[in-house]
Order: C-alpha cells, then structure tokens, then sequence
C-alpha cells in the first residue's frame, strides 16, 4: 500500500512515488485516475527529457572548456617560440653589426697604432681638394718622417719600434684640433 | 628514400640528407633569400624519415642565420623533439669554430627546451 501523503524530497524517488501510485489498486476507481495518469506521464516525460538536456549541455560547456584550455596552451606556446625567436635572431643581428663595426675599423684605421689609414687620409685629400676648389679656401697638409726609426729597431728589437710608433701616434694625437686628421701614410720600414 | 644534397653557396649552407646513415648535414652560413623554399624539402626528409625509422642524428656546422633561418632550425628542433617524446633516438651534434665562441653561445640559446642529446662540440 503506498504512502498517499509523504511525497519524497529527492527526484528519483518522487518519481518512484509516483509510479507506485499509477499501479497502485486504490486509486483504479478514483474519478480523477484519468487526469492523474495523464500529468503523471508527462511529468515523467518532462524529468527524462530535462535530464538528458542537462547531460547534453554540460557536455558541450566540458568541451568549449577543454577547447579554449588548448587554444590557452597553443597561445602561450607560440609565444614563448616566438620570443625565442627574436631573441635569437638579435643575438645574430648584434654579432652582424660588431663584425660590421670591426671591418670598417679594419678598413679605415691602422691596426698598429689606430690612426686613420692610407685609405681614409686619401678620402679626406679628396674631401679637402674639392672643397678648396669651391671656397678657395687652401688647406695645409704636414708630412712626417721619424728619422732614424731603423736604429731603434735595430737596437731594440720591433717590438719596442712598435711602441715607439705607437707612442709617436699618440703624441701627434694628442695635439690636434678636432678637425685636424693625423694618418699614417707608410708602412713599416725596418 | 631518396638523399637530398645540396651544394652550399655564399648564403646558403651545404646541405646533405643521408639515407645511407640516417644522418641529416648542415653546415655553412644560411641566409637564403626563400628560407622556407630551401628548408621545407629538408624538413618533408626528416618527417618523412622519423616516420619510417627509429634514429636519427643531425650534425650541424651553422654559422651565421637568418630569422626565417632561425624558425626554420627551430622548427627541425621541434620535430626531433616529440620523435624523442614518442620514444625515438634522435641527437644533435653542434660543431663550431674555437675562435668563435658566439656560435656556441647562440647554439646554446637553441638547446633550451630541448631534452634529446644535444651536444656543442668545438670543431678539432
């Protein structure tokens, strides 16, 4: 004999409840059997169809949560490829640049004392000969020879001529205007 | 499979996909006007290779690169990294110029995230 008046709390068993009462033998002659056999139904109906809709939805929200989870990672991981990639590709382009900067001080400058070479006085000759056409303004050119530098070799070995040159380069350094060039023309002669 | 090889030039490196040994050559500067032209058969030959095969060993002798260069090896690194993830042997042998430590220095930058052997060597 079911329970006509302790409706359950929970879902499962109010719809036990419910179909225990559909079967059950006391209500077979009740006036209101029909209606209650019909909303009884299509509450069962409704609670299937309610659950599977909550089933279907929680599905596709686990999804979308798994697929924006990817795209998270995905992101970060082009990322971290990308500042790798820069990173590395300016290390190259700075060791461009120095290699750069250490040609063209080999190109203009004398590597024993650091002073402009043949090369960069003949560009500033020509610099210096155009303007004194334009302006007729003159320029002054000094020629050096340090007498003698083959007894120094000669005594002291080249090491130490070295860095008498390099000495005697310093000193002419030293004196000049800022827009004054001082170059070494020659090549050792020892 | 067929070997690729590929004369190295002035901005391109030399380029040799082994057969033979499995072993995949690169050596030279790479700073080629069409990166992706002159990488993609190389990388087809190593996907290509790891799927039918249990080892490979790259030997690089790279010396200056360019971006697109530089993704391109980042890419390759990529590739051997999840053949070593699935359980491939695959290594990497850096050689460089004593006299150019930055090229160790830069191939050092490559090897982070890499777990396969990778090694620097100093060219004898």
């Amino acid at each position: 004999m079911p329970d006509f008046e302790r409706i359950p709390h929970d879902d499962a068993g109010r719809r036990a409840w419910v179909r225990e009462l559909l079967g059950s033998a006391t209500l077979a002659e009740h006036p209101l059997r029909a209606a209650f056999e019909f909303l009884a139904e299509e509450y069962l109906a409704q609670e299937a169809r309610l659950d599977r809709m909550m089933r279907i939805a929680d599905g596709y929200s686990n999804l979308s949560h798994t697929q924006s989870l990817g795209a998270v990672e995905k992101y970060e991981r082009t990322l971290r490829r990308l500042e790798k990639l820069a990173r590395i590709s300016d290390r190259y382009q700075k060791i461009v640049m120095e290699l750069n900067e250490s040609l063209k001080r080999a190109a203009l400058e004398d590597d024993l004392t650091g002073l402009p070479n043949r090369r960069m006085l003949l560009e500033a000759l020509r610099r210096e000969t155009q303007r004194t056409q334009r302006e007729g303004q003159p320029f002054s050119l000094i020629m050096l020879d340090v007498d003698h530098f083959k007894r120094i070799n000669d005594r002291y070995g080249h090491d130490v001529g070295d860095q008498v040159l390099c000495e005697v380069a310093h000193t002419l350094q030293e004196s000049l205007r800022d827009y004054d060039l001082c170059a070494r023309w020659g090549v050792r002669n020892s | 499979m067929n070997a690729i090889r590929i004369a190295g030039s002035q901005s391109t490196p030399e380029i040799h996909c082994n057969p033979e040994s499995g072993t995949v050559l690169l050596q030279g500067d790479s700073y080629p006007e069409n990166s992706y032209e002159l990488y993609q058969p190389v990388i087809e030959w190593i996907e290509t290779w790891l799927d039918r095969h249990q080892h490979l060993h790259l030997e690089l002798r790279l010396v200056y690169m360019n971006t697109s260069s530089v993704k391109a090896m980042m890419d390759i690194f990529d590739i051997l990294e999840a053949a070593h993830q699935k359980g491939q042997h695959v290594s990497v042998d850096w050689f460089y110029d004593r006299r150019n430590e930055r090229v160790a220095e830069m191939a050092d930058e490559f090897r982070e995230d890499c777990t396969f052997t990778f090694q620097i060597i100093p060219d004898a």
